[in-house]
């Protein structure tokens, strides 16, 4: 209770309050335009929270994760084109809505569903993080284990497009991250003779690459098109009795968000499509959805906001990031020289407490900047992409030099962003990679912290009921995206055919 | 290039680096070496299976197109011409800006470089390139030397 008490008075400070402000404010511009996702954005804004506090830094990047989740809607409204993936299912009702003369509505609805999306995944946050926090601080080396081998397969299998290409590059984020001096026996591994490979390779300069890069040259690929914003004319906060109408579907859309969030490797692109799914199959009105139907904007804008607290459990508890933003905010929390891992919540009590208050109150900032703010923001829409692109590499080029003030550091950075352009072209994900490289050094020296205590017997792994059902749920989420699992389905399926057919 | 030479090409080189760090793991003491060798093999066993399944995909749509109507379907589709060269320009442009800022200064290379890209990309009318570049730079400086005050390489200007 006490270090709750104490992230509340911190979070409080003029300073801090400042930076959540502007962080957040920072968070709905840049959502809102179409070039820069959220995750890319919090990667460019990391280098300016070096300077700071490590608390004040890390509040000021998950305000601008919550902010942008709602900046993504504006332009998805407006001009149909969804700001951050998060809000693509935003288009679905809210391009039609400002079609009909009513932008302002929807926007209103989106901004709504997002506080009230933000501030129960903020709860969740607050109560959740705490239990697992402590129930996590009891794991030995065993059950770390299966945890990151189960953040791994879940990253590796659930991210878009085939799993196999998912967890291969996991995988070869694992293998990168053992590049570098090895803290149990001390032997440089694979520097191949290079000093500067001797500490490893900064994952947060990996994933400024890998995130902002591969945008960057996407968005020179194609020459833009004119795109005009609708205008906002009406008032834009729903009615009590509109609210009460949809308050189902954005508690329902909450609840999905939280979850999607928690899962690692899923985040807010996830999220809202879910949301809106689930919104469509209960309502009674089904037909309505697409055509400017305000429950549609509010499901997945629920879902997306929803996700920022549920993501940032595993993050700050396990330091598995729930999703590609989190896995940056962990960067973040690296760079200050703090070790994400269970000891968070102990040792780093004021930091994390902090940071759960300033997702909390992001959530207030959010509401009131989006209603003074949003039709300010429109103006950022127009940006054209080819002036953003080399605004995003100068940025990236900043951000990457000043994390150890290297320029081999920056190569890094833009052979990173080159191998994840060519990634994006054969449709394999980035995110495992990245969460490979934060993972991999976890799982070595548990793994092999494991084996000393048995005396190099794999079996260790199965002594301990939790890791037991980890690496049980670890091999299913492996076997379901193999063809195995397709040809199960399949002689279930066939078996009920008839009975289903004679109903 | 046909979708599988591409995947050709990615499974060949994700191949090369497992082997690379195979070979080299041998330099390593027995213990620091056993997870990256489960890791090596794993990547080559998935780089053989993602080619495989870019195969078996590419017949299936081989297939599928061989029917001539289905096939009249997919040509009609507008698509998207995707600017190769300027691509290539774009990234040479980063790695020579990249290469610069030591023995030039930060402050000195960003302009041009934010120059150059946007008059080569015809983002925006000149008079406002050359706005963009200096304001941003301009920004930068305050920003990260005035306020943040982190150690920018100054090259020149030093």
């Amino acid at each position: 209770m006490n270090n709750l008490m104490m992230g509340l008075l911190n979070v409080v400070s003029p300073f801090n309050l400042l930076a959540v402000a502007a962080g957040t404010a920072l968070g709905l511009f840049v959502g809102a335009m179409p070039g820069l996702s959220a995750t890319m954005a919090i990667a460019l804004l990391l280098p300016v929270t070096f300077g700071m506090d490590p608390a004040t830094g890390i509040s000021m990047l998950a305000a601008l994760y919550m902010g942008a989740m709602y900046g993504g809607s504006i332009s998805a409204i407006l001009i149909r084109t969804p700001g951050t993936p998060a809000a693509a299912a935003t288009v679905m009702d809210g391009y039609p809505m400002a079609q009909q003369g009513r932008a302002g509505k929807a926007l209103g609805v989106s901004l709504t569903a997002s506080l009230i999306g933000g501030v129960l995944s903020s709860i969740a946050l607050l109560t959740i993080a705490p239990l697992l926090g402590k129930a996590a601080l009891s794991f030995g080396p065993v059950e770390l284990f299966a945890i990151a081998v189960l953040g791994m397969t879940i990253i590796g299998s659930l991210s878009s497009g085939s799993p196999i290409k998912g967890i291969l590059s996991g995988v070869a984020g694992l293998l990168i991250a053992m590049i570098g001096m090895d803290p149990i026996s001390g032997v440089p591994r694979f520097t191949f003779g290079t000093m500067y490979l001797f500490n490893g390779v900064s994952y947060v300069v990996a994933l400024i690459g890998l995130f902002s890069i591969p945008q960057a040259l996407r968005l020179v690929e194609k020459d833009d098109g004119s795109q005009k914003a609708a205008l906002i004319k009406d008032r834009m906060l729903p009615t009590w009795k509109e609210l009460k109408s949809m308050i189902v579907t954005i508690l329902r859309s909450s609840v999905i968000g939280i979850f999607t969030g928690l899962i690692p490797g899923t985040g807010g692109d996830t999220a809202c499509w879910f949301g809106y799914n689930e919104a469509k199959r209960f309502s009674k009105e089904k037909e309505k959805f697409g055509t400017g139907y305000p429950e549609g904007v509010a499901a997945s804008e629920a879902a997306n906001n929803a996700v920022v607290g549920g993501a940032l459990v595993p993050t700050i508890t396990l330091g598995i990031p729930g999703s590609s933003a989190t896995a940056i905010l962990l960067g973040g929390l690296m760079v200050h020289g703090i070790m994400p891992g269970p000891t968070l919540m102990t040792d780093h009590a004021q930091i994390t407490y902090t940071l759960i208050w300033a997702v909390m109150l992001s959530n207030i900032f959010m509401f009131l900047e989006g209603l003074v703010f949003t039709r300010a923001a429109v103006s950022v829409t127009k940006v054209p992409n080819k002036v953003l692109a080399p605004i995003i590499v100068i940025l990236c080029v900043i951000g990457s030099f000043t994390i150890n003030n290297s320029i081999n550091d920056v190569f890094v950075m833009i052979g990173f962003g080159i191998l994840g352009y060519f990634m994006d072209k054969l449709d394999i994900p980035t995110a495992p990679m990245v969460v490979g490289m934060i993972l991999g050094m976890m799982l070595d020296n548990t793994m092999r912290q494991s084996l000393l205590m048995s005396s190099g017997k794999w079996s260790i792994f199965l002594s301990s009921p939790l890791s037991t059902i980890l690496l049980i749920i670890a091999l299913l989420s492996l076997l379901q995206s193999t063809p195995i699992f397709a040809w199960l389905k399949k002689a279930l399926f066939k078996k009920n055919a008839p009975q289903l057919g004679g109903k | 290039m046909s979708n599988l030479a591409k995947h050709g090409i990615a499974s060949a080189v994700a191949l090369i680096f497992a082997i690379v760090f195979y070979v080299d793991s041998f330099n390593l003491p027995k213990d620091a070496a056993s997870l990256p060798r489960i890791l090596t093999w794993i990547i080559i066993i998935l780089s053989l299976a993602m080619f495989a399944e870019a195969f078996y995909k590419e017949r299936k749509k081989a297939k599928v197109t061989s029917d001539p109507a289905l096939k009249a379907d997919e040509t009609d589709e507008p698509q998207d011409r995707i600017h190769v060269f300027r691509i290539f320009v774009f990234a040479a442009l980063i790695v020579i800006y990249v290469a610069l800022i030591e023995p030039l200064g930060y402050f000195i290379v960003t302009p041009l470089f934010a120059i150059g890209a946007l008059i080569y990309l015809k983002s925006t009318k000149l008079w406002k390139s050359v706005l963009i570049a200096i304001g941003f730079t301009v920004f930068c400086y305050f920003l990260f030397v005035a306020f943040l005050k982190l150690p920018i390489p100054m090259g020149l200007l030093s």
